[in-house]
């Protein structure tokens, strides 16, 4: 009976929460979505299996509807509905790949040679799709690593913009993208459903991940008037932005660029100088905050906040640590700076002290990055980042690079989410939200959390029924920014309400992590435990117990007897100093579950490798607040 | 923070239901399983794919750990666990087919032409297997329709005992029996898990559906003792009690068979006469109900509670209809008396009348019938009646719906078996079996208590204490009534005749969807020796009203077909009536059962539709109302004890 009441609990758990978000004085309401989301159209998604989870497929799965799983299929489906999705294939190849199977290429004229190198090119790719063996042509095409690891991977000689066996693509592409625009615009339903317009540009020089997904709140119409600009085009963020700026202009579409997979940037997405190793100006800094105000820091290849060797202290930031460059060659996983969304933060606010403009002061989203066409965040209904690692027996299959295993499916993380609070769920409230901000992720459960910053509160603010209007009216809510102190010693405070998901597990803790740089321009972290489920006290440093386990290792399960349903806090910040810059972001800790891996082992009657962990503690980011003198 | 108090209010409630059946003060808790699950081990199950999960798959999902499909090899899982399981592999063929095609069979010396028949056999058999084309080989192993038909099945001059095609295969079924036997004692977990030990007799003379599971509550050693009793021994269900007795008076081991799909029984299952034609006499009635206390009324082939054309009345009785024979070659379905629970129940008090004993008094329970090694009875989470069925391309064998074949949208996604025992082992369970203190669901988890008598009074119904009153006044499901003394009514006494009363409590799935109405079923037969029916509309969710001749409007609907879903805006969660029969004849041998229906909800096959974005399938409605169909309570006036 111990399940059965669970669920039910559960269950109502949903109603009440609904309630709680939809209610009319709430002034915003909480939307999940994902926008990162390959469907067949991505050359890599149908070398890997996924052959017929198009566009469509996503929406439908996205919405809540059977679909048939593109590789082992069987009717998925997933638990709860998103209230919005980004179908954002890649730019380059969009759509060729899965043309050419079909039959349906376009292919422009390119004299004999072209033509014969085309024909065999065309020949190798259908015999390794019928044989399952679309994965060695998809690493054959992967970047190389850098000859010079600290120089510009652009111009490095190693770097070669993968050629283009099939000739002049972009009939086929044009086709894709008109598909995949139609697809968006047949699915969205404002107020019920939201369909955003986007894509990936891919830059990867030399394995140094710098991919950005483009999304956009406009229309079919708008979108058509241009085909996605790819990596193919060029690998430099600028010249992105440039486009988007021009295209903009153009053709009136807006847009946001968001950077994802910073862990396996080798150091290149925060970094102190631009990709060209000039130092970042002025008008850098505003340019990239103008396109990308919110950075993916959550996602299957691993989460992006921290790294342990990067914050030694944070006892939870070993967390879905992926080490594993995307490239042909073994290469080594060395950390950098310039690779977490932390440090990328801090180092935001010592670029600022410097130039008075901060680069990097971004909002954080989850999102999956799933190459399936299903948008699956949830550890037991998890259908892999490629198609065919939706089974357990295929799923570890891993890539073998120069006779050293890769990872495999079980390296990978079934997350995350992005969260947005938005007035009304329409693309244009949606795409508001993006740009001011007000969104956070998680790493898959619907974990509600609002969180405002401000000088004013009262200690009973966080217990009020009219929280959300409390906060926007004496406060700003999470992405906003915090100057001038009304007084000489006033304290910034936090008022941060979280909530578990409905369908998932209680809360340990609510942290807030503080970055700040120093009058010597030296940027420090600290994290505060801010609340907690009851039973437990601060040690002195500062630290809390752990909140226990509940997880039965052998079904798996775990139950809510530890934790709290609901965590409130108002905290002020002890150690504040007046004339330093500062950015605040919640951190939110559900108790121990069970990972996706030790589903699949005891499905497989095994146990997992040492180096997968058998329980997580999934958790939610808010984005940051930031405090400037 | 009014929401919250409302929140933690309706949380409250939510753990009182579970309070209620889980209080250890309670004289009986509800458990749920499944008594009728077949795995790699049954010869048409490895046929159709399923060469993976085996005994221990089972278990290990219905315990709810996740486990690797045998077709698809997704990982999959039962959302809320069972109490207890049955592995019913055929007794014949044991595990021959999955030997044979691992080369684990151990051949007995079978002579020169024998063994060249039987290596025929086996390279078919591979080849087969190995170009997934088992269906067809299976196909070929099913009956043939009878010559003549009406008369004795079994001498039917169609009829052929399936040919011991792999020889002796004695030493390889010993195996199978053993492992299946281990398997069974690694799972139980006394209060917490129940693995009973059990088989099929698959006795289908010229495709009339006559099988039976054979369930023990002993253990390991006691089952070691014998091997499975096949249809290839004998097709007559008295042979099988006979060996069950001798076995029984052997060993020690108890047992009790389970008869299911009468629906495609043609006319044998619950006959007027023995399957011989000879008259049923009281020995054969007394025979029967010990070794058969209890029938299996809906599975995965289809619900044989009862069928449009028997009674006609009934708005729900068209409810997963199958009809389809297993046998070669088609033939149309006829439906008969003897073919459904609810004409065998008649049957069974109008036999009584004439011989004293009633052969058909037994109780029900639902199973799966699943040959994929899941007991999956929910429709979002089903897995097909073969492994082949569990992903919605491969359901159907053909491009287009076939008429005259069964296709996986043709199967049902139920049910499942509701015991009110004492405590979860093996002894409980059985004994529950034994008062019939079952019922059959279609699927989902309806809790329901039902207790009749003759002076229950209206707070009975609200009572905490209601199944301690309900034991103490009356008796539970599967009981019987007498005419109490008169001294003994005075309440009803004072209101007129005495009726039987029925109090009846009926909760909801946790999960699942809110109730419509209860009914009570009643069966009786008048002084002619003629048999009735009727159905009476008890309590009903909303404002509806009752109206000429006893119906009751529609639920209504809240699917969105579209998505599919449905919301709980319509039925109740929980519905309770105490109704006294307004129609009693004290001289008239009656039967009452409680049948519940949930709202309309999707089946199985919508979703499939939806995933596949083609029409919902031609072969069933695309949303059906869920039911309980709870064990009846027979009354018999005193005159005749």
């Amino acid at each position: 009976m111990k399940h059965i009441s669970k669920t039910r609990l559960a269950l109502l758990f949903v109603c009440s929460f609904i309630t709680f978000s939809s209610q009319a004085d709430q002034p915003k309401q909480l939307l999940w979505g994902d926008t990162h989301l390959h469907t067949s159209y991505s050359f890599d998604a149908f070398l890997n299996q996924n052959q017929s989870a198009d566009p469509d497929t996503a929406y439908r799965w996205a919405k809540g509807q059977p679909v048939i799983h593109p590789y082992n299929r069987a009717r998925v489906q997933i638990e709860t509905p998103l209230d919005f999705l980004v179908v954002s294939d890649h730019a380059e190849l969009m759509g060729v790949i899965r043309a050419i199977d079909n039959e349906t290429a376009e292919l422009g004229d390119v004299g004999f040679f072209a033509d014969i190198k085309r024909r065999i090119s065309t020949y190798f790719l259908l015999d390794a799709i019928e044989n399952e063996t679309g994965k060695d042509i998809f690493v054959g095409i992967l970047p190389k690593a850098p000859a010079d690891p600290r120089g510009d991977p652009v111009q490095d000689s190693a770097n070669v913009l993968p050629l283009d066996p099939f000739g002049d693509t972009t009939k086929t592409e044009s086709t894709a993208w008109y598909e995949i625009v139609d697809a968006a615009d047949r699915h969205n339903e404002p107020g019920k459903f939201t369909s955003l317009i986007g894509w990936e540009w891919s830059s990867i020089p030399t394995g140094a991940n710098l991919h950005r997904v483009v999304v956009s709140p406009d229309g079919g119409e708008k979108a058509k008037s241009y085909i996605p600009y790819g990596s193919d085009q060029s690998q430099y963020p600028e010249d992105l932005w440039n486009w988007l700026a021009e295209t903009s202009e153009q053709s009136g579409a807006r847009f946001v660029a968001i950077p994802h997979n910073s862990n396996i940037s080798k150091g290149y997405m925060f970094a102190e100088t631009t990709l060209r190793g000039q130092p970042i100006t002025s008008a850098y800094a505003r340019q990239r905050m103008l396109w990308e105000p919110v950075v993916e820091m959550t996602q299957i290849k691993g989460d992006s906040e921290t790294h342990p060797g990067l914050s030694p202290d944070d006892e939870f930031a070993d967390f879905e640590t992926y080490e594993y460059y995307i490239q042909q060659t073994a290469e080594d996983y060395e950390l950098r700076k310039g690779d977490y969304a932390r440090s990328g933060l801090m180092r935001g606010l010592e670029i600022a002290q410097e130039i008075g403009d901060n680069p990097y002061q971004f909002g954080m989203i989850g999102s999956t990055d799933s190459h399936t066409g299903l948008a699956s965040a949830e550890e037991y209904n998890f259908w892999g980042k490629m198609a065919k690692d939706s089974t357990p027996e295929t799923k570890r299959l891993g890539m073998i690079r120069d006779g050293k295993t890769s990872a495999d499916g079980w390296d990978r993380a079934a997350q995350g989410l992005a969260a947005v609070w938005a007035e009304e769920n329409t693309r244009d409230s949606i795409f508001a939200a993006f740009q001011r901000k007000e969104v956070y992720a998680t790493t898959g459960p619907r974990i509600a959390v609002q969180m405002f910053g401000g000088w004013e509160f009262a200690e009973d603010d966080a217990q009020a029924t009219d929280f959300a209007s409390t906060g926007y009216s004496k406060g700003v809510p999470m992405g906003g920014d915090l100057v001038a102190a009304p007084a000489a010693d006033s304290q910034p405070q936090f008022l941060i309400r979280a909530t578990k998901d409905p369908l998932s597990a209680n809360l340990d803790r609510i942290q807030v992590v503080k970055g700040w740089v120093d009058s010597a321009g030296k940027s420090h972290e600290r994290i505060y435990n801010v609340a907690w489920s009851e039973g437990r006290e601060l040690v002195a440093d500062g630290s809390l117990p752990a909140v226990g386990n509940t997880v039965d290792l052998e079904i798996p399960s775990y139950e809510n007897s530890i934790g709290a349903p609901e965590l409130l806090a108002l905290w002020a910040d002890p150690d504040f100093d007046a004339s330093q810059r500062a950015f605040y972001y919640a951190r939110v800790m559900e108790i121990p579950t069970p990972r996706h891996s030790l589903f699949d082992a005891i499905s497989l009657q095994e146990k997992t490798r040492a180096e997968v962990p058998d329980t997580i503690q999934e958790r939610a980011y808010t984005s940051p607040i930031w405090y400037t003198p | 923070m009014l929401k919250y108090s409302i929140l933690s209010s309706s949380l409250l409630a939510g753990g009182l239901f579970f309070a209620q059946h889980s209080n250890a003060e309670e004289p009986t808790r509800l458990l749920w399983g499944d008594t009728h699950l077949h795995t790699s081990y049954s010869f048409d199950a490895y046929l159709n794919q399923n060469q993976s999960a085996d005994p221990d798959t089972a278990y290990r999902w219905a315990r709810g750990l996740p486990v690797i499909h045998p077709y698809n090899r997704a990982r999959v899982q039962l959302k809320t666990p069972l109490d207890f399981l049955v592995v019913s592999d055929h007794a014949e063929l044991m595990g021959v087919i999955r030997a044979t095609a691992r080369g684990t069979e151990e051949i007995v010396d079978d002579g020169f032409i024998d063994s060249i028949k039987r290596k025929i056999r086996t390279y078919y058999l591979l080849d087969a297997i190995e170009s997934q084309a088992g269906r067809d080989f299976f196909d070929k192993l099913l009956p043939k329709p009878a010559e003549t038909p009406g008369g004795d099945p079994v001498q039917d001059a169609g009829n052929s005992l399936g040919a011991r095609a792999f020889g002796n295969t004695d030493k390889t079924e010993t195996t199978a029996w053993h492992e299946i036997v281990d398997a069974a004692e690694r799972h139980n977990q006394p209060g917490k898990f129940t693995s009973l030990i059990g088989w099929e007799w698959s006795s289908i003379p010229t495709g009339a559906n006559l099988h039976r599971v054979v369930i023990s509550p002993d253990g390991g050693d006691t089952a070691k003792a014998y091997l499975p009793y096949g249809s290839d021994q004998s097709q007559y269900p008295e042979d099988l009690w006979a060996w069950l007795e001798q076995t029984g008076e052997e060993t020690g081991a108890r047992f009790l068979a389970i008869p299911h799909n009468s629906n495609i029984s043609k006319g044998y299952m619950f006959a007027e006469t023995t399957l011989k034609g000879q008259p049923i006499t009281a020995e054969y009635a007394r025979k029967r109900v010990h070794w058969e206390p209890v029938a299996e009324i809906t599975q995965i082939k289809g619900d044989s509670e009862t069928h449009p054309e028997l009674s006609p009345d009934d708005e729900f009785a068209d409810f997963e209809t199958y009809p389809f024979y297993i046998q070669q070659g088609w033939q149309p379905y006829k439906a008969s008396a003897a073919d459904y629970v609810r004409s065998g129940l008649l049957q069974g008090l109008k036999t009584e009348q004439e011989v004293g004993v009633n052969p058909y008094k037994f109780g029900l329970i639902g199973s799966t019938d699943a040959h994929s090694g899941l007991a999956s009875a929910e429709e979002t989470n089903f897995w097909g009646k073969m492994a082949l069925d569990s992903t919605p391309e491969t359901k159907r064998r053909t491009a287009e719906q076939d008429t005259t074949q069964p296709s996986g949208f043709n199967m049902a996604a139920q049910g499942l078996a509701a015991v009110w025992a004492t405590e979860n082992t093996r002894e409980a369970i059985f004994d529950a079996f034994k008062r019939k203190e079952v019922y059959a669901t279609t699927g989902p988890r309806i809790a329901i208590r039902v207790f009749a008598g003759w002076d229950f009074v209206e707070e009975d119904l609200a009572a905490v204490d209601y199944a301690e009153i309900g034991y103490a006044k009356g008796v539970p499901m599967g009981g019987d009534l007498t005419q109490p003394a008169a001294s003994e009514t005075e309440s009803a006494s004072e209101a007129g005749e005495p009726a039987p009363q029925l109090l009846i409590r009926a909760v909801k799935d946790p999960v699942g969807a809110n109730l419509d109405r209860l009914q009570v079923v009643k069966g009786w037969v008048d002084g002619e020796g003629q048999s009735h029916e009727k159905i009476f509309n008890v309590a009903w969710s909303g404002e509806r009203e009752v109206g000429d001749e006893g119906k009751l409007p529609a639920v209504g609907s809240s699917i969105d077909m579209a998505v599919p879903s449905f919301d709980n805006s319509i039925g109740d969660a929980e519905l309770t009536a105490l109704w006294s029969d307004p129609e009693f004849n004290p001289d008239m041998r009656a039967f009452y059962y409680v049948r519940v229906l949930q709202i309309p909800t999707p089946r199985h096959s919508l979703y499939d539709a939806v995933a596949l974005q083609t029409e919902a399938p031609g072969e069933a409605p695309a949303v059906i109302q869920e039911r309980a169909y709870t064990s009846p309570v027979w009354y018999t006036p005193s005159a005749s004890q």
